[in-house]
């Protein structure tokens, strides 16, 4: 996946700005390319929970636009790694790129959650649109 | 017609389309039609019969669990949303999570009546009290459930657990050793689901405890106090052998009770937190440190799980020294990484900090429970979590001398008493 120092600066602003709690969002993609982060409302406001939440109508004009989506979200604290909530919870979005941010660490992530576990989806500068 | 909007996560299920047609007057009967022209989107979109947890159905921009659920009425030419549910939102209901965090929106829980909040208990971390910068301790406040402290989960799990197997027919008479919190649990499970409760416990068990049991209709057998805890163990245990019409739940034995930790502090623990290096409970029964710790030990397969352990002949209310001669069998020791040893005078301290300092208003087995948890975080590194499982609220004790002793009085003043 490739992500600019835009979007990707745009996610980490995000969850700085929403500490103590989680941020959530989605990342547009065209093909590999991160295009676009929509920050989205974390319902659950936690410093352990999220719960994605954007404006239906919205979200279902996204849908229709030729891009795909990836669910973002921040840890307070700990690596930027899925943990067991994330996994047990990926309900209809299994298979699908899936980041989260640290807050802490400053750092960046791209998984792709299954059944059976997650792997790593490694995650480009695009230089030429930093 | 009502036009329904296809999120891309679920188009392979309708040949690619962004939108279809169904009709029906509700929100039910548009998704059954849906369904019967593209049966595909039914496993993805219904678990027995309701709407899939994982999905949100929303018509004219609000989410209808809002509204009506399912019965919600449409009107021709709306049109429906199918959106994805975001993964790390609203924990399942077999975790032992709470309505309000489980619901799809910020709102007071609704029960049907007090059961229904057990469990679920908050994580408050203890910023004050954590003794190094970058590692985090953080307190499960098990004072929150309906009768104060965390016995709540155990007893609605053991009868739950007797029900189900038919072991206790409607009615029975129930009785159960304790000098404290499981009785008044007990009790309140016993009151609400119809069946008589005695309880054993020592003569010198706490007035408070006495009298709440008494309220709630509980028939009272006391021990002598110089046997203690020990003593209305086998007391309870003679009368439940020479009279057959007895059901004795009895904690220190029953598999509900570390299940009751598995199912719902461990996992609840477990939802919440993405990282535990350390676990900590006091060593009563073993129930919760067996439940919680093989829960987290899934989650976290390096997590440390510590028992606060009285010193032996120094009994802190609440907990057991092993060495003073029970073990439980549903304890296996074998399962406790750690095993510290913590003072009465220890416990009053820390229990003492805990309300200075952080403004928690803990039990004395609590206080316990802190003061190992505040030495394991010491041993960490940055970035170190540690959860310390408060099994009570400080009320029950409030009668106790130890509040307001000078440090080097309370071993004396806690003496003459039994606690749990």
């Amino acid at each position: 996946m490739v992500i600019s120092a835009a979007v990707r600066g745009a996610i980490a602003a995000h969850a700085r700005a929403e500490l103590p709690n989680e941020a959530c969002g989605l990342l547009l993609l065209e093909g590999d390319v991160a295009v676009e982060y929509v920050p989205a409302e974390n319902a659950s406001p936690s410093p352990f929970y999220f719960e994605l939440r954007l404006d239906p109508v919205v979200w279902a004009e996204i849908g229709d636009r030729d891009v795909e989506q990836a669910v973002v979200h921040s840890h307070v604290s700990s690596a930027p790694r899925p943990s067991r909530t994330d996994v047990e919870r990926i309900g209809l979005w299994r298979d699908q790129p899936y980041l989260v941010y640290s807050v802490r660490l400053d750092e960046l992530a791209a998984w792709q959650i299954g059944d059976t576990g997650f792997v790593s989806i490694p995650l480009t500068r695009d230089t030429h649109n930093a | 017609m009502i036009t329904v909007r296809i999120p891309p996560t679920l188009r392979a299920e309708v040949g690619g389309a962004r939108q279809v047609e169904a009709s029906g007057h509700s929100v039910r009967a548009v998704i059954d039609d849906l369904v019967e022209r593209h049966p595909a989107l039914g496993p993805q979109i219904l678990s027995d019969g309701e709407i899939a947890p994982f999905v949100n159905v929303y018509l004219g921009g609000e989410d209808v669990r809002t509204l009506d659920g399912l019965d919600t009425r449409v009107t021709e030419g709306s049109t429906v949303i199918l959106l994805p549910a975001m993964a790390g939102g609203a924990p399942s209901r077999d975790e032992g999570v709470p309505a309000a965090a489980r619901a799809p929106f910020s709102r007071g829980p609704v029960v049907a009546g007090v059961l229904d909040l057990v469990g679920g208990t908050p994580l408050v971390e203890l910023t004050r009290l954590a003794p190094k910068p970058g590692v985090r301790i953080f307190a499960k406040l098990e004072g929150q459930n309906p009768t104060g402290s965390i016995k709540d989960r155990v007893a609605l799990a053991m009868i739950d657990a007797a029900e189900a197997s038919g072991e206790l027919e409607p009615g029975r008479a129930l009785l159960e050793p304790t000098s404290g919190n499981t009785g008044i649990s007990l009790a309140l499970v016993a009151s609400l689901r119809g069946y008589p409760l005695t309880c054993v416990l020592p003569e010198n068990a706490t007035d408070e405890r006495k009298r709440l049991l008494r309220l709630y209709g509980t028939e009272l057998i006391l021990s002598p106090a110089a046997e203690g805890s020990n003593g209305a163990v086998r007391l309870a245990l003679e009368l439940a052998e020479s009279d057959p019409r007895w059901f004795v739940p009895f904690q220190y034995a029953n598999p509900a009770n570390p299940r009751a930790h598995y199912d719902g502090t461990g996992a609840e623990i477990a939802a919440a937190l993405d990282r535990v290096d350390v676990v900590v409970a006091g060593l009563g029964t073993g129930g919760t440190l067996m439940g919680v710790g093989e829960r987290l030990r899934e989650s976290f397969p390096d997590v440390v799980v510590a028992a606060a352990e009285p010193l032996p002949g120094d009994p802190v209310m609440g907990l057991r020294s092993l060495d003073d001669g029970y073990v439980p069998p549903i304890l296996d020791v074998s399962r406790l990484d750690r095993k510290l040893l913590v003072s009465n005078e220890e416990s009053v301290v820390a229990v003492r900090q805990l309300l200075a300092a952080e403004g928690i208003f803990a039990g004395v087995s609590s206080g316990a429970v802190v003061h190992v948890a505040r030495r394991l975080a010491g041993e960490l590194d940055e970035g170190g979590v540690v959860v310390a499982i408060l099994a009570d609220g400080g009320w029950k004790y409030l009668s106790a001398d130890f509040w307001e002793s000078p440090d080097e009085g309370v071993a004396e003043s806690m003496e003459q008493t039994v606690w749990w």
